[in-house]
């Protein structure tokens, strides 16, 4: 297989392009997709200062170096969950984790001269992830739920309070095409009205972006590798058997026989919600009410989930 | 398997003629008994290609293509980048002797 553009040997082939390429145009054409992305779908501009959360995985470390390469002003943010060998609720394999995901995103941050915001979950709320999933009704047993919700507030927290015009995450087509699908299979209107690229700003809320929502994980892992960008390898232990992936597993067997059914899937769904084939955006939008605690916007008065949380 | 694993030369040798003495005998004919020796040989074991993924290991012939390797250990292509010495190869690429192709999983982190 020849790179369409040299025809030198090709690195990487995407068959829903129907494009092969080397690792040099490779590497150049992965940044100009996710720069006409970020314009097709003003996500920010160049003058405004984005907040990347950084996890240590490869989708956001590579987000964090394009956004980089394309002279934006990217910060970045790591949470420190507290998911390790001893707070692993009998998660195999969770040795570390949360701590050799920081010593990723600090080396990565280090080797760039990037400036990266560390926020220790534990040392803020008193409690490790795994911990306030034990503690409240969220979470029992899987803390995936609990995790969600205390890195929204978080992120959302931080980008408000440094002055962040917009935050951006490291979401890529995989991830977007298998929430999508779980929400379809159940038919959940309200969150498929609310799932997208561009997430506006609202009273209290940073503007929240996800520049890599057309790119396919593998072609996110393709440039991680030749970029040669050190991240977390292992799945996160709670992830493990999770829904997600197994959607993302079933996704993979259908782009297998038809390339491109992935991106046609969310991009299709996308185009169809344009043209309002859900419901009213009226009908179903809620009324937000500022938290009497932190101040974050919530659906319904008083404290939102996440203070609730903390308070019982 | 004992030639294959000791690496014994081997002989062929076929013999035919035999079947026919009892019909013979009762007709009083003669039964002429044939030998055929060929070229001596030796089996040669095949260099078998490694395939690595996370903490699992399998093995494949040489000289067959990356895409049939993984159909052959039932991985799907679309679910692993494969590696050679670092590099990236792709489907078409052919599998050498007694390498070691590391394939790195699509799916990862949290």
């Amino acid at each position: 297989m020849k790179c369409r553009t040299c025809g030198k040997k090709a690195s990487v082939n995407m068959r829903q392009h129907k494009l092969a390429l080397c690792k040099e145009h490779y590497l150049e054409w992965l940044p100009a997709q996710v720069e006409r992305f970020i314009q097709k779908y003003r996500m920010f501009a160049h003058d405004e200062k984005i907040l990347v959360a950084v996890s240590g995985g490869k989708d956001s470390l590579s987000l964090w170096d394009i956004l980089h390469y394309l002279g934006y002003q990217a910060d970045g943010l790591y949470i420190c969950l507290g998911i390790d060998s001893s707070t692993s609720l009998g998660a195999s394999g969770g040795a570390d984790y949360s701590a050799e995901s920081q010593r990723l995103a600090e080396q990565f941050a280090a080797g760039h001269g990037l400036k990266l915001h560390i926020v220790n979950v534990q040392e803020q709320t008193g409690k490790t992830i795994p911990e306030w999933a034990e503690a409240s009704l969220r979470g029992r047993g899987k803390p995936c739920s609990v995790c969600g919700l205390v890195k929204r507030h978080v992120m959302n927290r931080i980008a408000r309070d440094l002055g962040y015009d917009v935050l951006a995450t490291g979401h890529n087509l995989d991830d977007e095409a298998a929430v999508l699908f779980g929400n379809t299979l159940t038919w959940s209107g309200e969150y498929l009205l609310r799932q997208g690229p561009v997430l506006p700003a609202t009273s209290g809320l940073a503007r929240k972006v996800k520049p890599l929502f057309r790119l396919y994980e593998r072609e996110m892992l393709a440039y991680a590798l030749l970029r040669g960008i050190e991240y977390i390898y292992d799945e996160c232990p709670f992830a493990l058997g999770s829904t997600s992936i197994y959607y993302k597993e079933l996704l993979n067997k259908l782009e297998n026989d038809r390339p491109g059914a992935k991106l046609a899937f969310y991009l299709s769904f996308l185009e169809a919600r344009k043209k309002g084939l859900f419901a009213e955006q009226e009908q179903v939008q809620q009324e937000l009410h500022p938290c009497p605690n932190c101040g974050q916007p919530t659906s319904a008065p008083g404290l939102c989930s996440f203070c609730r949380m903390v308070k019982h | 398997m004992i030639a294959l694993r000791s690496g014994a030369t081997i002989l062929p040798m076929a013999h035919w003629g035999g079947e026919k003495f009892g019909k013979n005998l009762r007709s009083l004919k003669r039964t002429d008994f044939h030998v055929k020796v060929g070229q001596p040989f030796r089996l040669q074991v095949e260099e078998m290609v490694t395939i690595i993924l996370r903490d699992k290991e399998y093995e494949v012939r040489s000289g067959m293509t990356l895409l049939s390797a993984l159909k052959k250990i039932d991985i799907l292509p679309e679910a692993v980048i494969a590696t050679r010495g670092g590099e990236l190869i792709e489907e078409d690429e052919i599998l050498r002797e007694g390498e070691t192709i590391k394939l790195v999983a699509v799916i990862s982190g949290g």
